[in-house]
Order: structure tokens, then C-alpha cells, then sequence
């Protein structure tokens, strides 16, 4: 499979009055066509530095190619290809819905506009009514399905759920993998509801200040992690074994040990997957500590 | 220019009337403010054409002409404010809600969007001005033609309604659009570059730097340098060489008084010396430079 978004050396740096930011640092990462990221990292972490890189919104440091193009010099070019939301519906007030819809029908090339107005039509918007009258989620709901009628590429999703209520978030990751992702396609997106896409995704893409802490495949996890819950006679036999991280739960200690032979761990306590969540904290904070 | 920009194009403009409501609004209301003054105001002009000497009547074609190209100011003067404002707020308003963002998921360049912008500005928005011009004029001029229409030795309706006087007015107004929108592209060209720029207070950033400049330079060095070529731009309708006096040599007789008298409103007009004037060249390739510095700030600033 090809790579659909290949960054070697990446950094962007902008000056703050604390002095200057590295939002990136010098990062490596590829993305594989048909394969569904997930961009996963704490508040200022750079996530939307790294997107706002693959989307060209500013010059960057490094190499970076998306679809074979520069992203910053191509833009115009590679937004026929690929497709975002960013991190909240940010739709102007002004503008209609049904404004949009041709609006985008005009301008894009791969939009259908009778799959956007199919998609409305299963909500309550109005095709009439202004962004500035609808609610929250309903602007979310117009997005989504201004975007999923796109046949991009790449489509890029940067918290697509925020605000939304738990029905229309379970309804939107489902139509997302079942009306619109195929192997053709590749699916980048970052959200802070973890659990919520844990079982969509197909990688894993963490990043802490600036810098990626873990790259992998979800269905490596297994035989890479391990997450055990020592019997408290066996914490200090469990700590030689250097555990990356270590945190209690209701009084029992739980320990994330990296690619161990987990038959020997097992004897240590319960031994099992961790979840991306769990993974997650352990990653970031075993990395601080 | 490319095919999809030829296409992209008209909807972009038309994205701007979505958005900009005032670009209707502001000529329909001047239009109306102007019918209703011609509707209740033929009192006294009812007096004045009562009045009026037979020579000035035998010699109406240029007065008349000249009253309709003046039906234009009001609408110039109002489109000329709602375009500054535009500007000023063409390329902010997007950061400012954030809708930016949506706007650049789109396969469009930011020159296609700027572009967009400065054709609304300098095309489209005079185009409007000229079109309102012309339709209140026919209203206004039709609700004269009744009010006069019994005013004995006023022939309104043939005076009135001579397809040439229209068509040399509307010649000259339409030169004069065009004209006025080249002079002032530097200054259209500087709103857009503030209106990319700013991060609050674009009007401050559109109109400091310049006040600045001048009372800077006026200080320091006790010269006038900038104040002078603000002033050449911004009023410089002598230096603006698209009009000119009438210098033609036809004398007519009014009360026994002899006057030079043109046949046209479009012997005013000068476009020789105004596209060989160096101060339009100038302007010109200062305004293609702001442009570009707006098109390399927008690509970058994505939010205020």
C-alpha cells in the first residue's frame, strides 16, 4: 500500500512571548492508504500543529508530502483530493444551507450534492436557514455532511464529534465506516473521546510535546503492551521486569510493561491487552516520569 | 486563467453577495431616497420650468446630460463607502468567526480568493452602482416627464428622452467607474492587505501606518513628502487626468450672452492622457505588490 501522507524531519516552530515553540520537533511518521489513524495526544501536544501541516495551513519545517504534494505550496491542489473538519463547527453564520451545498458543489470537484442533501434530509436542518439559527450540533451535522459526500482521499477529522450528543456520535462513527470508508480511502483524526474510537481505528499515532511517543498498527498492541495487575505480594519481583509505568487502582498497583514475554508476566497477576486509554496515560505519563 | 477559475469564479463572487447583504441593500435605498425626492419635490421645479429662459430649453441636451451623470454621485458616494468597508472586512471576517478554516478544506487558492475579492470591489460592485444608477434614472426621469407634462413650452418628453444623451451618459459614467476603480486600487489593494494583516482594529491598521508616516516625516525631517502623495491619491482629481474642461470651440447665445457650449458630455472625457498618465502606471504596479504581500500573508494567517 502506498503512504499517503509520509513526514521525515518535520518541525514547526512559531515564536510565543515565552520565546520560541517547537509544536513539532524533528517527527517521523507514515500513513498507509486505506487505514484509519488515530492522532492521539494531550492538550498542546501538537496534534493540530501536525494537522494544520498535512492540511498546508502554514509553512512547516522538513519534508512532508500528502497524496505526492507539498502541502503549504499545493494547497488548492490537494484539497480536491482530501477533506477536513477541524476541531469545532466553525461554519460562517451567515451562510445558508442550501448556500453551502451549492457552494461546495461548485467549487469541488468529487461533491455530491444529492448525497450532502440525502444526508441532511435524515436530520432537522432546514435548507433555508442560516448557520447563525441552528444549533450547535446541527452545525456539526452540516459539516459532517457536507464532508462525507466529498470522495476524497484523505479525509481529516479534528475532534468531528465535539458537541455533539452520544446518539448522533455513535451514528457518525457508524455511517463513517459504513457509507464512507473503503480501502481506497485513509481516515486521519484526533479526538479526546479515546474509548469512543478505540474500536474503529486501525493505528496509533501518539504525540507529546512536539515529539511521537508511539507509532504502531492497533493490532500490534497485543503482543506489544502488556498490562498486568500485580498481586501485592510480587510488586518488587514486577518492578525489576521495568515496567514502562505504574499506577494504582482501588489499592491494587497495575504495571504496562513494553513487548515482555507475557507468560512470564502472568505469573506475576492478571495479565492482559491495555486499552488505547489506558495505553495512552501510561505512554504519556511513564514518558514524563 | 484557467478553465476551473473561469468557473470557481462567478460562485465566489456570488459568495460575497451572500455574505455582504449591503451590496443590494445600500443601492436600493438610495434608489428610493431618490424616486421619492423626484415624486415630491416637482413643486418647485414645476416653478423653475415655468421659468426657465427658451434659450437654455433650445439649448437643453448638455444640461440634461449633465443632471443624469449627477443622478451617479449619490450611489458613488454610498457604494463608495459600503466598498471601503467591504474590504476592510473581506479577508478579517473569516478569521475572526473562524470559518476560515472551512473555507480552506476547499480546493481553492488564496489568489482565486483574493482575486475574488478584488473583482467584487473593483468590476462588479461599480457595475451595480452604474446599474442602479441607471434604473433609478429611468424612474426619476419618467415621473418628470409626467409632472412637466403640461408645462407649455417645454417639450420634457423629447427632451428627456433622446437615446443619445443616455447612451453618451452612460458612456461617460461607465468610463468614469472604471477610471476611479484603477486610480484607487492601491488604496483598494492596501484596505485588503490590512484586512489580511490585522489581528483586531483592521480599520487602525488601514489608516495609522499612513498618519504615521506623514506626521513622522513632518516631524523628523519637517517635509511633506507622503501628505503630498496621500493627497494626490486620495483627492487628486486634478492629477486624475480622466476628465478634462471642455476645450472645444462651439459658442452658443444664452440671454445675450455668448457661452462655449459642448454638444456631448463625452467631450469631457480624456482616456489619452489618463492611461499615459504615469500616476495610474504607478498605482498600478503598487497595487500588483500589496496584492501579492496579501495573497503571501493570507496563505499563512488562519486565524486573528
Amino acid at each position: 500500500m502506498a503512504a499517503v501522507i509520509e513526514a521525515r524531519g518535520l518541525s514547526w516552530r512559531f515564536k510565543s512571548r515565552a520565546g520560541e515553540v517547537r509544536a513539532l520537533d524533528n517527527v517521523d511518521f507514515n500513513v498507509q492508504q486505506g487505514r484509519i489513524v488515530g492522532l492521539i495526544g494531550p492538550n498542546g501536544a501538537g496534534k493540530t500543529t501536525a494537522l494544520r501541516a498535512i492540511l498546508g495551513l502554514g509553512p512547516y519545517e522538513g519534508d512532508l508530502k500528502v497524496l505526492g504534494l507539498d502541502p503549504y505550496t499545493q494547497r488548492d491542489e490537494l484539497m480536491k483530493q482530501v477533506c477536513f473538519i477541524a476541531d469545532v463547527a466553525v461554519l460562517p453564520g451567515w451562510l445558508r444551507v442550501n448556500q453551502a451545498v451549492e457552494f461546495v458543489a461548485g467549487i469541488h470537484p468529487h461533491f455530491r450534492a444529492d448525497r450532502a442533501l440525502q444526508l441532511l434530509g435524515k436530520t432537522d436542518i432546514k435548507l433555508g436557514s442560516r448557520v447563525r439559527e441552528l444549533s450547535k450540533g446541527m452545525i456539526t451535522q452540516l459539516h459532517l455532511a457536507l464532508v462525507m459526500a466529498i470522495d476524497a482521499k484523505l479525509l481529516v477529522l479534528d475532534e468531528p464529534t465535539l458537541g455533539l450528543d452520544i446518539i448522533y456520535r455513535k451514528q457518525f462513527y457508524e455511517s463513517l465506516l459504513g457509507d464512507y470508508f473503503d480501502e481506497e480511502r485513509t481516515i486521519l483524526l484526533t479526538t479526546h473521546q479515546v474509548e469512543e474510537v478505540e474500536n474503529i481505528l486501525t493505528d496509533l499515532l501518539f504525540i507529546d510535546r512536539g515529539r511521537v511517543v508511539l507509532d504502531t498498527p492497533m493490532d500490534e498492541v497485543p503482543t506489544k503492551f502488556v498490562q498486568v495487575t500485580v498481586s501485592p505480594d510480587r510488586i518488587a519481583e514486577a518492578r525489576e521486569l521495568k515496567p514502562f509505568y505504574e499506577r494504582e487502582v482501588f489499592g491494587r498497583t497495575v504495571m504496562y510493561f513494553q513487548s515482555a514475554a507475557s507468560d512470564g508476566l502472568r505469573r506475576l497477576g492478571d495479565a492482559r491487552t491495555p486499552s488505547v486509554a489506558d495505553l495512552f496515560v501510561a505512554k504519556i505519563k511513564g514518558a514524563a516520569a | 486563467m484557467n478553465a476551473t477559475l473561469t468557473k470557481t469564479l462567478p460562485l465566489l463572487i456570488r459568495r460575497e453577495f451572500w455574505e455582504h447583504r449591503a451590496f443590494v441593500i445600500a443601492p436600493a435605498v438610495v434608489a428610493g431616497i431618490c424616486v421619492f425626492g423626484a415624486i415630491f419635490t416637482v413643486k418647485w421645479l414645476n416653478l423653475i420650468a415655468n421659468h426657465v429662459h427658451p434659450d437654455l430649453v433650445k439649448h437643453s441636451d448638455i444640461i440634461i446630460s449633465v443632471a443624469l451623470s449627477f443622478v451617479s454621485f449619490p450611489f458613488a458616494i454610498v457604494m463608495g463607502v459600503v466598498t471601503v468597508f467591504y474590504l476592510l472586512d473581506s479577508l478579517y471576517a473569516d478569521r475572526k468567526d473562524r470559518s476560515i478554516l472551512f473555507w480552506k478544506s476547499l480546493p481553492l487558492s488564496d489568489t482565486s480568493t483574493v482575486a475574488a475579492k478584488v473583482l467584487t470591489a473593483t468590476v462588479v460592485l461599480p457595475l451595480m452602482t452604474l446599474a442602479a444608477t441607471f434604473v433609478t434614472s429611468l424612474l426619476m426621469a419618467f415621473i418628470l416627464s409626467l409632472r412637466l407634462n403640461n408645462v407649455e413650452h417645454l417639450d420634457i418628453w423629447r427632451m428627456l428622452w433622446q437615446p443619445d444623451i443616455w447612451r453618451q451618459v452612460y458612456a461617460v459614467l461607465l468610463y468614469g467607474m472604471f477610471a476611479s476603480a484603477l486610480w484607487y486600487l492601491p488604496i483598494t489593494a492596501w484596505l485588503m492587505l490590512a484586512s489580511a494583516w490585522a489581528r483586531r482594529a483592521v480599520l487602525l491598521w488601514a489608516t495609522l501606518p499612513p498618519i504615521l508616516a506623514m506626521f513622522g516625516e513632518n516631524i523628523l525631517f519637517d517635509t511633506a513628502y507622503v501628505a503630498a502623495l496621500l493627497r494626490y491619491r486620495l483627492f487628486g482629481w486634478l492629477d486624475f487626468k480622466a476628465f478634462k474642461a471642455y476645450q472645444g470651440d462651439r459658442v452658443v447665445e444664452i440671454d445675450g450672452d455668448e457661452f462655449a457650449w459642448p454638444e456631448s458630455v463625452t467631450e469631457f472625457l480624456d482616456p489619452g492622457a489618463f492611461f499615459t498618465s504615469p500616476g495610474l502606471w504607478s498605482g498600478l504596479v503598487v497595487a500588483g505588490l500589496l496584492f501579492w504581500a496579501t495573497i503571501l500573508i493570507r496563505r499563512r494567517r488562519n486565524e486573528v
